[in-house]
């Protein structure tokens, strides 16, 4: 289990850390017995807590009532719960998803996700909170206009996972880059080459400032300190796309990182850098533990 | 009697487009607590059966809780 390999990371950064599903605590114990698992596995028997939490997954009571053969409910099935028949012991069961609460238990962050086998990793998860050490070493570059470090937030992913490739680009001296909504300028972009199984979604962006070019009067959004972009990326987790990662020992996405710079006299070419990076695979957790529930 | 059936058909179709549109409204992004709210406090036993609370998984800036399907299938 990924969370795991985070319990540390996570003390670091002063969050405590807890799971919680329907399970028995029997199954529970089983399950941190056969995976290491030290921080708490919470046991919800009766799913009180996950529907007062509002989060039980009703897609299981409608497979398996009589109007499971509505086209509606069988595709829901197939997102929501299973790609195999749902069985009257997933009754009760939580739609997966994480929240980041404050000391107080307030919500600063949550992640859900629509396609069951879709999650979050943790260390996406922490870079998107602004936490978090850089666990993965990352290939630095340097061109004419700036220096370039980029790495993914995980060393590791499994089919599903949604995680992130970050892109910390430091300016040269003197030098900007154009933000979204210059108009005339190459916006600097994160680039994917496609590829089966490995999705894109929209890229995040910081905010900009307003450069003020004095010769034209021109004033356009520009990064001239250091600054970030984060590009997440799903490995897809349905059924094709895990026959299509299984042996397969690493996932490589090839890429640029496109921009135009200029300084305070002269606007560069636009320049494409190529990049690549490397994650290795794991194996979905589908090994039940040895215990009756 | 024929307006009475047209009722009872009317009353049906107004049901099955209550359904449909309950069909139609899954999104996972808008179950459960938001950004901002604050998440009712429970008690449940973890795996070595001690008992837990919100409190007592609370680091010191706060805590991820994350709910699983299951640890059995």
């Amino acid at each position: 289990m990924e969370l795991q390999g985070r319990v540390k990371d996570l003390q670091d950064e002063g969050l405590g850390l807890a799971a919680v599903s329907y399970d028995s605590r029997e199954v529970m114990a089983a399950f941190a017995k056969q995976h290491g698992i030290t921080f708490p596995l919470l046991s919800d028997p009766g799913s009180e807590t996950i529907k007062r939490y509002g989060i039980l997954n009703t897609v299981v009571a409608e497979a398996l009532a009589p109007n499971s053969n509505d086209p509606s409910v069988r595709a829901d099935v197939q997102k929501y719960i299973s790609v195999v028949k749902p069985s009257p012991n997933m009754a009760g069961m939580a739609f997966p998803g994480t929240f980041v609460l404050d000391r107080r238990g307030r919500v600063t962050s949550r992640y859900f996700e629509d396609f069951y086998v879709e999650r979050n990793t943790v260390s996406s998860m922490m870079r998107r909170l602004g936490v978090g050490g850089d666990a993965v070493a990352g290939t630095k570059v340097s061109s004419e206009h700036l220096e370039l470090t980029t790495y993914p937030s995980d060393a590791a992913v499994a089919p599903g996972n949604r995680f992130s490739i970050v892109l910390d680009i430091a300016p040269k001296r003197g030098m900007h880059v154009y933000a979204p909504g210059a108009s005339t300028y190459r916006v600097v972009a994160v680039k994917l080459a496609e590829q089966p199984f490995v999705r894109p979604l929209a890229p995040s962006y910081p905010a900009a400032e307003i450069y003020h070019f004095k010769p034209l009067d021109e004033r356009v959004p520009v990064y001239q300190k250091p600054f970030t972009l984060v590009q997440e990326v799903v490995l897809e987790g349905d059924l094709k796309a895990q026959a299509a990662f299984r042996g397969k020992e690493s996932v490589t996405i090839v890429g640029t990182l496109d921009y135009q710079a200029c300084d305070d006299r002269i606007c560069y070419n636009p320049v494409s850098l190529p990049l690549s990076w490397t994650v290795s695979l794991r194996p979905l957790v589908v090994q039940r533990p040895s215990v009756a529930r | 009697m024929p307006r009475f059936s047209l009722l009872v058909i009317l009353a049906s179709l107004t049901a099955l487009e209550v359904y449909a549109q309950e069909r139609a409204r899954i999104d996972v992004s808008k179950r459960g607590p938001q950004v901002g709210a604050r998440v009712p406090d429970f008690t449940l036993i973890d795996q070595t059966g001690k008992p837990r609370t919100l409190q007592s998984i609370m680091g010191r800036r706060g805590a991820m809780l994350v709910f699983i399907r299951s640890a059995d299938w």
